[in-house]
């Protein structure tokens, strides 16, 4: 149980040219899941590692409950750590595993096969106490790299990527389960991952990252609903928020050969470039010659839902540029390949963003 | 569907030599082994008279008492010196690596040499430590009951080196993340090397063994160089190769030093086989 | 013109009691992009490298163009597959990656060099050409890897996983892009993933796999509405489809103490006892008349623009694992989604229920 709080944090690895943590404000609240996401070489596992203390902290301080850790120890920091690819041990059977640690802190020994044995039954690992990591499944590997970190009662668990190498299937089972078991605990979490629905689905609050930067720190309603610029806008939600050019004009604003009418508050900003973002369940199929005109290229089916992927068009069906839209569709009223489509937007639902800087206009 | 065709020609030129210069001469040995002089069949009749045979015993014990040495100095100190090397900083560890290394590099009979003048009180540059042990003449270093040690302090100075460094590379292979994860487990170096690393090597070091073992029990240059060197310091027959190659090339009896071979080969391959049943050496499944 | 057939294939392991594959047939059409999709260890990479000529068949043929082609060596079967770890020679540059096999054919170099920056611009890898794989992203090594296929022009492209090394983001990106590639150059392509994600958007027909057995190949929009078996309804659509069991009465299906309506057609050709209830997420609502399930929300995950309510049933026993074990996902409005611990009802939006056998898992139909 405790807070983690990032000051300033950053980490410059020799002969590169940015820093791959920069600058870091973060807190993590007692018993809080928060997900740390972001594209690859964003520093979400740099950062990780630097609280874990796998990682030299270059400036700033890290603290665990108000106490600066940057100079202890890994092991003197009281935290446990999922590695992505589990690092288990591989000549030491499960149950070794799990107790390793608690064996290196000197803890009795009835005491580690008590805690042991509860961690299994938990996780549902009972049966291959005995087994090494090698007669293990990719799943059961992933729980008793979960195991080991649960036993030692930790006030801040780590989780690296824990589910990437995991089956798509088992993937998403898995994440609701790892979920509710951090909820039981209510171990504060700080949890690492490229793929945004798990971050979604997972975080109590989600921290994007970028280029060594945070971008925005909320949870995952407000980051989908209210993302601060465009960049999380574009991350956010899959299929990826169109994010497409156009300018302001009296009235709306122009994208492409289609002027979309905005209710109200931009009239200040009359001929301004900005990037109009519209999330695909935001358009809707309309009749022709209402909305935007696009030919459909694709039609992705996903059985609940089917997601056409269209090229914007002028009034003479000549492709404009920003060219690309995705909607989202009943699968029922799909449209066929190459089809003249015409997209409505929902009232009230685009946001904007100022076209050189990225940031939300509001 | 495979190349099978391909693959046989691949391993062709090996299989020759494999033959040529390894299994025809063992079986060659076998059969010098079984037979007498005049190329009757004798049974275990050379076995059992080169048991007899006044030398034979005693160059047996100087090779065991060497490979008592030997055989420990490698597991402890190689082992030891690598799982040092590991926990150092790559730089710095690849520098010692080198330096260890060196002495591998040069040929046996060379080093031999040069240990012969490091033995010499007088001449050596370590005068003062022989003289501290006592010894005031190479008969003095030289003397019976310190062979083994110095044949062993000889053939580590050599081979070490090329050991560690399969040995280091041995550690290589354990994935960073699980150091990692016994830092973050509270194990120290010291209890990391004793706990993660060292049994992730078990199958480094038993080839090291089986390899050591065969290489020792077959001891040769050194003994016959410093017996070469230094007239009758070392006698001739102290080890049982230099045995075999004197009955052989001295006393023509072929026979007893095939027997003498055959006898090494078999304690080598015994030796090989336990290793490799305790260990699974060749076990796969990782 | 080339079709791939798989004609009763085996393949047994040694020392295996059960069939890796177990006697596959597919007729795959020409220019089709098929998906060989199924959980891990279902024999859809042995099926892959079976047609490679990486992996011996034991029982059975495959033929490319209607030709059998047991007896070729993998570089004479005219295929071109894309590895999962893409295996790119580290020591060449993307040129030269993309022109090995080219060489190795011994086509002119003006030739090879042609086809390269052919396939150069069709991937947007022309200012890469004199890198090394590891000066490159791992986006731009998917692409130098199906670069590599395709400068061969192949009769068929065999992909292993392709994208499972990639970002999330990147992934969903990628497929479409491999899609509409696939469809521009129109060559037969067999497609292997564990992700039925990737299987539905990609594939013009997906074939699922498990055990080594073929269970129903079809088009994507079949598979998820007409699923064969309990298996492929619980596989395709993510989340899964919700599988309970019930017993069916005269009035309904009894799933605990409440009981369903069944749609007409389906009660006339299912017969009283137990049964085993398909309800996918979005077919079932939290409000409707009468009575519903009752269940206990344990977990909802937000993701924007909907929401799934992870709910336990109230009338089943408890699991163990990781505390709770929801055993119902519901979709629904993220704007009104219940709380973690509120009492809903579960009810079943139009005719969208299926039943399946409860021991077989074979589906009911009327």
């Amino acid at each position: 149980m405790a807070t983690v709080t990032f000051e300033g944090a950053t980490r410059f690895y020799p002969k590169t040219e940015r820093a791959a943590v920069n600058g870091l404000d973060l807190e993590v609240r007692d018993g809080e899941l928060l997900v740390l996401v972001g594209p690859s070489g964003c520093g979400k596992t740099t950062t990780l590692r630097m609280l874990a203390g796998l990682e030299h902290v270059d400036e700033g301080a890290i603290l665990i409950d108000g106490k600066d850790v940057i100079n202890l120890a890994p092991r003197d920091r009281d935290i446990a750590m999922v590695f992505q690819n589990y690092a288990l041990y591989p000549h030491m059977n499960v149950a070794q595993n799990m107790g390793f640690a608690l064996r290196m802190a000197g803890v009795p020994k009835l005491e580690i096969e008590r805690r042991v044995r509860a961690a299994a039954v938990i996780l549902d690992l009972e049966e291959y106490l005995e087994r090494k990591p090698r007669q293990l499944s990719g799943g059961q590997r992933q729980r008793v790299a979960m195991g080991r970190a649960i036993v030692r009662e930790p006030r801040v668990f780590l989780m690296d990527e824990p589910l990437s190498n995991l089956d798509a299937q088992l993937r998403v089972a898995t994440r609701a389960e790892i979920a509710a078991l951090q909820r039981n605990l209510a171990v504060t979490t700080l949890y690492v991952t490229h793929d945004q629905v798990e971050a979604m689905t997972m975080g109590d609050r989600v921290a994007v990252m970028k280029d060594g930067f945070l971008q925005q720190c909320d949870t995952p309603r407000t980051l989908y609903e209210n993302p601060t610029n465009a960049f999380v806008a574009g991350f956010i939600g899959s299929p990826a928020m169109n994010l497409l050019e156009g300018t302001i004009e009296p009235g709306g604003v122009r994208i492409g050969a289609t002027v979309v009418p905005v209710a109200n508050g931009l009239h200040k900003a009359v001929g301004k470039s900005v990037i109009a973002g519209l999330r695909p369940e935001s358009l809707a199929l309309a009749a022709a010659g209402t909305g935007i005109p696009a030919t459909v290229r694709i039609v992705e089916e996903l059985g609940a839902e089917a997601f056409v992927h269209a090229s914007l068009v002028g009034a003479d069906a000549v492709p404009q540029k920003p060219s690309n839209i995705i909607a989202r569709v009943e699968p029922r009223a799909a449209p066929g390949k190459g089809e003249l489509v015409h997209f409505q937007v929902k009232e009230g639902s685009m946001l904007f963003f100022d076209a050189a800087s990225g940031e939300r206009l509001r | 569907m495979r190349p099978r065709g391909s693959g046989y020609l691949f391993v062709a030129p090996y299989v020759v030599l494999l033959i040529a210069v390894g299994i025809y001469p063992v079986g060659y040995a076998i059969n010098l082994a079984l037979t007498t002089f005049t190329a009757h069949f004798a049974g275990l009749k050379n076995f059992v008279n080169v048991f007899h045979n006044p030398e034979f015993l005693p160059a047996l014990e100087n090779v065991a008492a060497f490979l008592a040495i030997w055989l420990t100095a490698l597991i402890v100190l190689v082992v030891g010196l690598s799982l040092m090397l590991h926990s150092m900083d790559k730089r710095i560890s690849a520098a010692f690596r080198f330096v260890l290394y060196l002495p591998a590099a040069l040929a046996g009979s060379a080093s031999v040499m040069l240990w012969l003048f490091m033995l010499q009180p007088g001449k050596s540059p370590w005068s003062f430590v022989l003289r501290w042990f006592g010894y005031h003449s190479l008969g003095d270093s030289l003397a019976p009951a310190h062979l083994p040690v110095v044949f062993a302090l000889i053939a580590f100075w050599s081979g070490a080196g090329s050991w560690i460094v399969v040995m280091y590379g041995a550690l290589a292979t354990i994935p960073e993340e699980v150091l990692e994860s016994a830092r973050l487990d509270g194990a120290g170096a010291w209890r990391t090397a004793i706990r993660v690393k060292l049994p992730l090597i078990k199958k480094w070091i038993a080839y090291m063994v089986i390899g050591a073992f065969a290489a020792g029990s077959q001891l040769f240059v050194e003994p016959e160089l410093i017996s070469e060197a230094t007239g009758s310091v070392v006698n001739q027959t102290w080890a049982p190769n230099q045995l075999a190659i004197y009955l052989s090339f001295r006393l023509d009896n072929f026979n007893y030093a095939a027997a003498i071979s055959i006898d090494l080969l078999v304690a080598a391959l015994i030796i090989a086989a336990v290793i490799l049943l305790r260990t699974g050496l060749f076990e796969t499944g990782h | 013109m080339a079709t791939v057939t798989y004609r009763g294939v085996s393949r047994i392991y040694p020392k295996a009691t059960t069939k890796a594959v177990n006697e596959l047939s597919l007729e795959i059409r020409d220019a089709e992009l098929i998906v060989l999709v199924g959980p891990s260890g279902c024999g859809k990479t042995t099926s892959l490298r079976m047609l490679a000529g990486l992996e011996p068949v034991d029982e059975g043929d495959i033929l490319v163009g209607g030709q059998s082609v047991l007896r070729l060596a993998p570089r004479q079967r005219d295929i071109a597959m894309v590895l999962q770890n893409y295996a790119l020679y580290p020591h060449m540059n993307v040129a030269d990656n993309l022109g090995f096999a080219l060489q190795i054919a011994k086509l002119k170099k003006a030739e090879i060099k042609a086809r390269v920056a052919e396939v150069a611009k069709i991937l947007d890898l022309e200012d890469y050409l004199d890198r090394k794989p590891s000066q490159l992203s791992g986006g731009q090594r998917q692409r130098v890897a199906m670069g590599r296929a395709i400068v061969r022009q192949p009769r068929v492209f065999l992909m292993d996983e392709p994208l499972s090394n990639l970002d999330a983001k990147l992934r969903v990106a990628t497929r479409s892009e491999i899609a509409a590639l696939q469809r521009r150059l129109a060559v037969t392509t067999v497609y292997v993933t564990h992700d039925q994600v990737e299987a539905m958007t990609m594939g013009d027909r997906v074939a699922v796999l498990k055990d080594g057995v073929l269970q129903q190949v079809d088009v994507p929009g079949m598979l998820y509405e007409s699923p064969v078996n309990a298996f492929v309804a619980g596989f395709i659509g993510s989340p899964a489809m919700n599988l309970i069991e019930g017993t069916i009465g005269s009035g309904g299906v009894t799933i605990g103490s409440t009981v369903l309506p069944v749609p007409r057609p389906l009660m006339k050709a299912v017969g009283p006892g137990r049964v085993t209830v398909g309800l996918r997420p979005e077919a079932v609502g939290l409000a409707g008349d009468g009575a519903g399930i009752p269940a206990v929300v344990s977990l909802v995950e937000e993701l924007g623009a909907e929401a799934y309510i992870y709910a336990q049933l109230e009338h089943t026993v408890r699991g163990t694992m990781l505390g709770a074990v929801p055993d119902f996902v519901v979709r629904v409005d993220p704007k009104s989604a219940p709380r973690v611990g509120s009492r809903i009802e579960l009810h079943v939006k139009g005719e969208s229920m299926l039943l399946f056998d409860v021991e077989s898992g074979v589906r009911i139909t009327a």
